[in-house]
C-alpha cells in the first residue's frame, strides 16, 4: 500500500522510476537468447539440430538490444555507449555484441549455404556461445552495480541470473525442438531439467539471502508473492513433466513426448522472464535514507534512525 | 550616606506613602470591559455576555477543550461520535496561502510531510486500518472534508492536523490540489468564539477511511 | 590540491526548502526536478519522536557509483572534486541514475511546464533542449565556482562563486568550501563537530558532511 505519487522524493524507499519494461527485456532477450545460443552450440557439438534454435537465440538478443535503443533518452547517440569498458558492465555487454552477432552472422550464414553440419558454421557457433556466456555475465553484473536498489546490488542474485539465462535457453530450446520434431533428445531433456533446479536453488538462495541481508518491504513484498507461482509453475511442474518425458519409451507414438517437453520448456522460459520482469519494474525500491545521528538540539538528546525507514528483514 | 539595603526595593516606600501598585494594563482591561458591558446591556445586546467576561485583569482558567464538548452536545449530538480534534497550520512556504498558484512553492511545499494531507497519529492510523494515502474523510457536526492520510509518530494520538487555507480557491491551479480544509468542519458558532472575536481554528471531529491509495 | 565538500548543520536546518527554490530558480530546473533537496524525517515513536531536516543531493562522491556505471563517459568526476555531466556525450540510459544510492539524478525526456501544456514567459526564456533525454543533478553550481575563481573569488566565500543554495539559506546551515584547505569554514566546522555521511555503506565516500553536535572536549 504506497501514496499516490508525490512531485517529490521523500526519504523512503520509492519504485525506481527509470528503467521499464523494455530495459526488463533487455535481460529477458539477453537471458534467454545468450542462454539459448549456448545449448544450441552444445546441440551443434553432439550432431542435433541447432540452427532453428540458434536463430531464434540471436533474434532474442536482437530483441533486447532493441528494446534498450527504444528506452534511452538519446538513441542516436547510442555508439558513445562503447566509451567506458574500464569500469562499466554496461559498456562491457555492448562491446560483446558485436563479436557476438557477427560470429551469429558467419554461424547461421555458414549452416544455411553450407549445411547444418559445416564445420565453419559449428565454429563459429561454438565461439558466439563463449562470447555469449561472456554477455551473460556483463547483464548480471550490470544489476549487480546497481548500488540505488538493493535489490538488484544483493550479491546472491547474479548466479540466479545467470542460472535462469541457462534455464531459459535450455527451455525454449525444447520449445523449438518441439516444432521440429516429436522426439526430443534425452540430453536436451536432461540439461532442462539440470538447468531448472539449478535455477531453482539459485533463486530461493537469492530471496533467502534477501530476507536475511533486509531490503526495502516493497522489494520483499513482491518477492515474496511471485514465489510460490515462480517455483511452482516455473520448477516444480515442468520438472514433472520433463521426468514423464524422460520416463516415457519413444515408441509412445504420437508427440506426446515432445509436447511434454515444449510445455515444459515454455513454462521454465516464462517463469524466468516473469520473474525479471517483475524484479526490475514491481520489486526495484529504491534504498532510501537514514542518518546515524539525529542533531542534538534543545533536549540535548540524539539517536539513530533504528533502521532503514521502509524496509523489512 | 549610608543607605539601608532595604531601601533598595520599591515596596517599602509604596507602604510608607499609601500607594498601591498599579496594574496599567490589566486595570484598562477591566474597566472596559465593565463599561462595554453596560453599553452593551444598555443597547439591549445579551448575546455577548460570556465573552465580555472575559475581560478579567488576572486571566483564570478556562475549561477549553470543555467548550467544544459543550457545543457539540448542544448541538444535540454526542461527543463520543466525534472524538478526535483536528486544528490547521500552514507550510513554512505558505503554499496554500498567497503562494496557492505558484507551481514552484507548492513543489518544494511538497517535501513537507503533511503538505496537502491530513496528518495524523501513527498507531491512531493503525488502529483505524488506515494507510499512508488512503482517502479519509473528516466529519464533524456542520460538514466533511477529504483527503489523503500521512500517519507520523510527532502528534497526540487524538489530534488531526489539516494543512491549508480555507479552501476557496480562484486560481484553477490550486482548484486542482484536491486538499481537504479545516474550514469545511469548523462551526462559526458564537459559543465558540472568544472576546476577541476570534474562533480558533479547532474543531471536534469523526475519522474515517473512504478510500485506499490509489 | 582542491576538494570541495558540502558541509550542512542539522542543528540549524528547519526545513523551510528556500535552498531547495533557489537552487530550481538558480538552475532553470522543470518542475519535479529538484537538484537540492530537504528530507523531512522522523525518529522514534510518540511521544519521544525527534523531527529533522536534511539537505541533500549529489553528494559528489569521492568514488562515485554514477562514474563507474557510466558507459558513455558523459559522468566525470573533475579534480577539484565536483562531479559533472556532459550532456552533449549522455546517451540517457539512467544506469547512473539507478546506481546512485543517494536519488540525486533526473531525467526528463519531454519538455515540462509548470502550468499545463504551455510555458510562462521566464521557462520559454530559460528552456534547454540539450537537457532533454539525459541526466541531470546537482553541480555544486560549478559555473558560478568557475566563473568565480576566474576573478579571483573564494567558491565558499564569496556569495558570486559559492552555490546558489548555499548563499540562500536562512539559517546558515550549509556551509561549502576546499577541504583541503585547513583555514576554510568547511575545515573548521568539521573539526569543531561531530558529523557524518549518509549511506555510507554503500561505499562510495560522498562529500556532504552533516553535523550533528559539537565536538566534546577543549
Amino acid at each position: 500500500m504506497t501514496a499516490p505519487p508525490r512531485l517529490t522524493l521523500g526519504h523512503r524507499p520509492r519504485l525506481q522510476p527509470f528503467w521499464d519494461v523494455r530495459a526488463a527485456c533487455n535481460f529477458i532477450g539477453g537471458g534467454t537468447g545468450t542462454g539459448l545460443i549456448m545449448v544450441a552450440a552444445g546441440a551443434a557439438l553432439v550432431g542435433g539440430p541447432w540452427w532453428p534454435a540458434a536463430l531464434v537465440g540471436f533474434a532474442c538478443v536482437a530483441f533486447g538490444l532493441g528494446m534498450v535503443f527504444l528506452e534511452i533518452g538519446r538513441p542516436w547517440r547510442a555508439i558513445n555507449v562503447f566509451f567506458h569498458p574500464q569500469t562499466s558492465w554496461m559498456t562491457r555487454e555492448s562491446v560483446l555484441a558485436m563479436p557476438l552477432f557477427g560470429l551469429g552472422a558467419a554461424a547461421l550464414g555458414a549452416g544455411l549455404v553450407l549445411g547444418a553440419d559445416s564445420g565453419v558454421a559449428i565454429a563459429a557457433l561454438v565461439l558466439a556461445a563463449l562470447i555469449a556466456a561472456g554477455f551473460l555475465y556483463c547483464q548480471a553484473n550490470i544489476l549487480r552495480a546497481v548500488r540505488g536498489v538493493p535489490a538488484w546490488r544483493e550479491p546472491a542474485l547474479r548466479p540466479a541470473m545467470l542460472a535462469t539465462g541457462l534455464a531459459e535457453g535450455a527451455g525454449l530450446f525444447l520449445v523449438v525442438g518441439a516444432l521440429a520434431s516429436p522426439t526430443p533428445p534425452a540430453w536436451s531433456l536432461w540439461l532442462a531439467l539440470l538447468a531448472v533446479a539449478a535455477r531453482g536453488a539459485a533463486w530461493s538462495r537469492y530471496h533467502r539471502t534477501l530476507h536475511r541481508a533486509g531490503a526495502p518491504e516493497a522489494s520483499l513484498r513482491v518477492l515474496d508473492r511471485m514465489a510460490p507461482w515462480v517455483l511452482g509453475l516455473g520448477h516444480g511442474l515442468p520438472a514433472v513433466l520433463l521426468a514423464m518425458a524422460l520416463a516415457l519409451p519413444p515408441t509412445m507414438g504420437s508427440a506426446a513426448p515432445s509436447v511434454m517437453a515444449g510445455v515444459a520448456g515454455l513454462l521454465i522460459a516464462a517463469a524466468g522472464w516473469t520473474a525479471k520482469l517483475l524484479l526490475m519494474t514491481r520489486a526495484a525500491a529504491t534504498r532510501g535514507f537514514t542518518v546515524p545521528h539525529t542533531p542534538v538540539r534543545g533536549r540535548g538528546t540524539s539517536r539513530p534512525s533504528p533502521a532503514p525507514p521502509g524496509w523489512g528483514l | 550616606m549610608p543607605f539601608r539595603r532595604l531601601d533598595w526595593y520599591l515596596h517599602p516606600t509604596m507602604v510608607e506613602q499609601g500607594l498601591r501598585y498599579e496594574l496599567p494594563y490589566q486595570e484598562r482591561l477591566f474597566r472596559v470591559g465593565k463599561e462595554l458591558g453596560a453599553r452593551m446591556t444598555e443597547a439591549g445586546h445579551t448575546w455577548w455576555t460570556e465573552q465580555v467576561k472575559e475581560y478579567e485583569a488576572i486571566p483564570r482558567w478556562h475549561d477549553f477543550p470543555g467548550f467544544w464538548v459543550q457545543a457539540l452536545r448542544d448541538a444535540g449530538v454526542d461527543p463520543g461520535d466525534y472524538p478526535f480534534w483536528a486544528v490547521s497550520t500552514k507550510s513554512m512556504q505558505y503554499s496554500a496561502g498567497n503562494n496557492a498558484g505558484i507551481q514552484l512553492m507548492h513543489e518544494v511545499a511538497e517535501n513537507l510531510r503533511g503538505t496537502g494531507r491530513i496528518v495524523l497519529n501513527a498507531e491512531t492510523a493503525r488502529r483505524l486500518g488506515i494507510a499512508a494515502g488512503d482517502r479519509v474523510e473528516v466529519r464533524s457536526p456542520v460538514g466533511a472534508t477529504e483527503g489523503r492520510a500521512e500517519p507520523v509518530e510527532g502528534i497526540r494520538p487524538d489530534t488531526v492536523v489539516i494543512p491549508g487555507q480555507f479552501g476557496h480557491w480562484a486560481t484553477p491551479y490550486a482548484k486542482d490540489l484536491d486538499y481537504a480544509t479545516l474550514n469545511t468542519v469548523s462551526a462559526m458558532s458564537l459559543a465558540l468564539t472568544d472576546s476577541t472575536g476570534s474562533g480558533a481554528d479547532v474543531a471536534r471531529i469523526a475519522l474515517r477511511k473512504v478510500g485506499g491509495a490509489r | 590540491m582542491t576538494r570541495y565538500v558540502m558541509v550542512a548543520d542539522l542543528r540549524r536546518c528547519v526545513g523551510c526548502q528556500t535552498c531547495t527554490a533557489a537552487c530550481k530558480h538558480a538552475n532553470a530546473t522543470v518542475p519535479g526536478v529538484q537538484w537540492r533537496r530537504v528530507l523531512d524525517m522522523e525518529v522514534g515513536q510518540y511521544p519521544d519522536v525527534q523531527r529533522l531536516f536534511v539537505p541533500t543531493g549529489c553528494q559528489h562522491c569521492q568514488a562515485p557509483a554514477c562514474v563507474e556505471v557510466c558507459p558513455s563517459t558523459a559522468t566525470r568526476k573533475r579534480p577539484d572534486g565536483v562531479v559533472v555531466i556532459d550532456y552533449d556525450i549522455c546517451i540517457g540510459c539512467d544506469y547512473c541514475a539507478l546506481s546512485c544510492p543517494y536519488d540525486a539524478r533526473y531525467k526528463v525526456d519531454e519538455p515540462t511546464w509548470a502550468f499545463g501544456d504551455q510555458p510562462t514567459a521566464p521557462e520559454a526564456a530559460r528552456f534547454d533542449k540539450s537537457k532533454l533525454g539525459v541526466t541531470q543533478k546537482c553541480t555544486f553550481c560549478v559555473d558560478r565556482i568557475d566563473s568565480g575563481l576566474a576573478r579571483g573569488l573564494t567558491p565558499g566565500v564569496d556569495p558570486e562563486a559559492t552555490p546558489a543554495c548555499v548563499n540562500a539559506c536562512i539559517s546558515g546551515a550549509m556551509t561549502f568550501g576546499d577541504l583541503d584547505d585547513p583555514d576554510s569554514a568547511v575545515s573548521r566546522l568539521l573539526r569543531e563537530n561531530r558529523h557524518f555521511r549518509m549511506n555510507e555503506d554503500a561505499g562510495t565516500g560522498p562529500s556532504f558532511f552533516y553535523l550533528w553536535d559539537k565536538e566534546a572536549g577543549p
